[in-house]
């Protein structure tokens, strides 16, 4: 079912949490909320469920505007940041609690149930409680939770934060397949963007109250709007344009005073030089991540992350004169705003 | 060997440092709780024991007694009213005052805790002078309001008795509700809204089964404290009522049998006690998830 999210605005007494938060979601389509922490993306979120009436705009699900309707009259389905599964109830209680609410029969439910936790593949679990499971068993039973009742949307809040790192994966493909099986559209709220990346058909960065920037993971990544996007995903070099045009193979491109330059560390190229060069810097530190290796170079008052091949390059000590340039300039992204403490 | 008795009691582990508490419940509650307990099974006339022969011809003649069965089932009665009633009014207010600000929070915490700080048979004194003849503060205004012509009848019944009850023991059920719900997590009654509970249903399935650790700690307290009360049915109850803890003190300390007395006070006592075990296993039964495996 496509959603709608249309100028939002939330006010918690003078705090301005939400501006003017606009997205539209296609039917099927898995998209992530992502900032980082006070950004507003939970609140919006929780906008979405119901769980929060916005001071103003619309939340409209499949052509409905639900913007006043409680959480339970929307046909959505909630997964809880640490899962919030009913501790006094099994597993198989839980999943069912949703259909008693509805009034299944008995056999309907048992069914429902079954099917439920089949899709999870916690079938031998049902007669447990959930506090004797673990932590990715727990997350499983609570999106399981949601999809017996055949929401039109899935919702799901910081859902693998619980999880240590490699189940969190695991857990993050699972989601993604399971989503795509039952073909659900999905919001997701997370800080982490490596999950964003896994799980998301497109993803909203949003920061202070705001979502900068609404697209698909590789424009996100290649083509960032704003410095905060180009910092938050991925590793940035943020640079006033009148110090990007020294780099010689840039130039003079996207030198507007107002603009700022976003280059990947991989993107930039450091080669030892004697003379005077319009950007020089020092190798400050070089560590090897594998097959490349990163330095950080000083220069013009700046540190800045170059990230070189190991193929076609010999490491360089710390302290050694460096040229700096870049490799592709169509890569160089012009974008407004500055980023604070840039990497 | 006396310094090492002290350095174990000082110092030393298990249950060594519960030593002195351990002895002064031995000698001073355990042992005169035996011994009255026993007068009930030796004859005994004006205060001495006449001679070693254990008899059971006390206790039977008392279970054997219509008076008896009729006094207990006032005890129990009272008892289970007043827990009732003790429940119906600590539970809103508890589950109020997890919703309401923290100072608000603060006034319902000290105007629960404020008559604990006065003595228990001051405050049924009060309720004399509440519920008592024409000029009872509640007679009074129901005349000068005009709503009855002639004063209630309302002291010396089993309504001032359990009013009375219901009030003096409700601190005790409101105190382990609070803690219950205050701490109980607000996560799961939004899950229970999203599946669609309304929110009745989310208070019924949700909060209140949640709250049985609590319900069953203020149950037991409140019907024990409430079952065994002496002072309340004495002074609210008038003369001619009497409970079994009103009766274990005429016969001790007006009539002077104290074989009677002995053997109503073991009643009382090992009554109570199955009745706090029923509640508990009853609990337990509605509370086995809490003994799943963290």
């Amino acid at each position: 079912m496509p959603i709608e999210v249309a100028d939002i605005n939330k006010h918690f007494g003078k705090l301005h949490v939400l501006r003017d938060c606009s997205l539209s979601i296609r039917d099927g389509e898995t998209i992530t909320l992502l900032g980082a922490s006070g950004c507003g993306k939970t609140t919006l979120l929780r906008c979405i469920a119901g769980f929060e009436t916005p001071s103003s705009g619309k939340v409209v699900l499949g052509g409905e505007d639900v913007t006043r309707l409680p959480p339970n009259q929307r046909g959505v389905g909630f997964v809880f940041q640490n899962y919030a599964l009913f501790p006094h109830m099994t597993v198989a209680e839980n999943l069912a609690y949703g259909l008693r609410v509805r009034r299944a029969d008995r056999s309907t439910r048992k069914a429902k149930v079954e099917e439920a936790l089949a899709l999870v593949s916690l079938t031998e679990f049902a007669d447990r409680y959930p506090q004797s499971l673990s932590g990715g068993q727990q997350q499983r039973v609570a999106i399981a939770r949601a999809l017996v009742l055949r929401p039109k949307v899935l919702l799901l809040d910081e859902a693998f934060n619980a999880l240590d790192a490699k189940l969190r994966v695991a857990m993050q493909i699972e989601l993604r397949k399971i989503v795509k099986q039952v073909g659900i559209t999905t919001i997701c709220v997370t800080h982490d963007q490596t999950e964003a990346l896994t799980i998301s058909d497109r993803i909203a960065v949003m920061s202070k109250g705001q979502i900068d920037q609404f697209a698909t993971p590789t424009e996100i990544y290649d083509t960032p709007t704003t410095a905060y996007v180009a910092d938050f995903i991925g590793a940035a070099n943020v640079l006033p344009a009148e110090l990007a045009a020294k780099l010689p193979s840039l130039g003079a491109r996207g030198s507007r005073e107002d603009r700022m330059i976003v280059i990947r560390p991989e993107n930039l190229t450091v080669r030892p030089t004697k003379g005077s060069e319009p950007l020089a810097g020092t190798i400050a530190f070089a560590r090897i991540t594998g097959p490349s290796v990163e330095y950080e170079v000083e220069a013009a008052e700046r540190k800045l992350r170059v990230l070189v091949s190991r193929a076609d390059h010999d490491m360089l000590d710390i302290g050694t004169p460096v040229a700096l340039d870049v490799d592709k300039a169509d890569a160089c992204v012009a974008v407004s705003g500055s980023v604070e403490g840039s990497a | 060997m006396a310094a090492s008795l002290v350095d174990k009691v000082m110092k030393g582990g298990g249950f060594w440092p519960a030593a002195p508490a351990f002895l002064y419940l031995v000698v001073f509650f355990i042992m005169p709780m035996a011994v009255l307990l026993a007068f009930g099974f030796v004859p005994i006339q004006r205060g001495t024991v006449q001679s070693a022969n254990f008899t059971l011809e006390y206790l039977f003649d008392v279970l054997t007694d219509d008076l008896f069965w009729r006094v207990w089932w006032r005890s129990f009665y009272v008892g289970v009213l007043s827990t009732f009633f003790c429940f119906l009014f600590a539970y809103p207010l508890a589950y109020i005052h997890t919703l309401v600000g923290r100072r608000l929070q603060m006034v319902i915490l000290i105007l629960t805790v404020a008559p604990l700080l006065t003595s228990a048979l001051v405050r049924t004194y009060a309720w004399l002078v509440i519920l008592g003849g024409r000029r009872g503060v509640v007679n009074a205004v129901l005349m000068d309001l005009g709503l009855v012509s002639r004063p209630l009848r309302m002291l010396y019944s089993d309504f001032a008795v359990i009013v009375g009850m219901v009030q003096i023991h409700l601190p005790f059920m409101i105190l382990p509700l609070i803690t219950v719900l205050s701490s109980r997590d607000r996560k799961l009654e939004h899950a229970s809204l999203g599946l669609g509970a309304s929110r009745v249903r989310t208070f019924f399935r949700i909060v209140l089964p949640m709250s049985m650790p609590g319900i069953i700690a203020g149950t037991t307290i409140v019907f024990a404290l409430s079952y065994t009360n002496f002072i309340i049915p004495q002074l609210l109850g008038g003369g001619g009522y009497t409970t079994v803890a009103v009766q274990v003190y005429e016969f001790i300390v007006v009539i002077l049998d104290w074989n009677k007395g002995a053997i109503l006070a073991l009643l009382l006592l090992v009554s109570c006690f199955l009745f706090v075990l029923m509640i508990t296993l009853a609990g337990n039964r509605m509370m086995r998830w809490t003994e799943a495996k963290a």
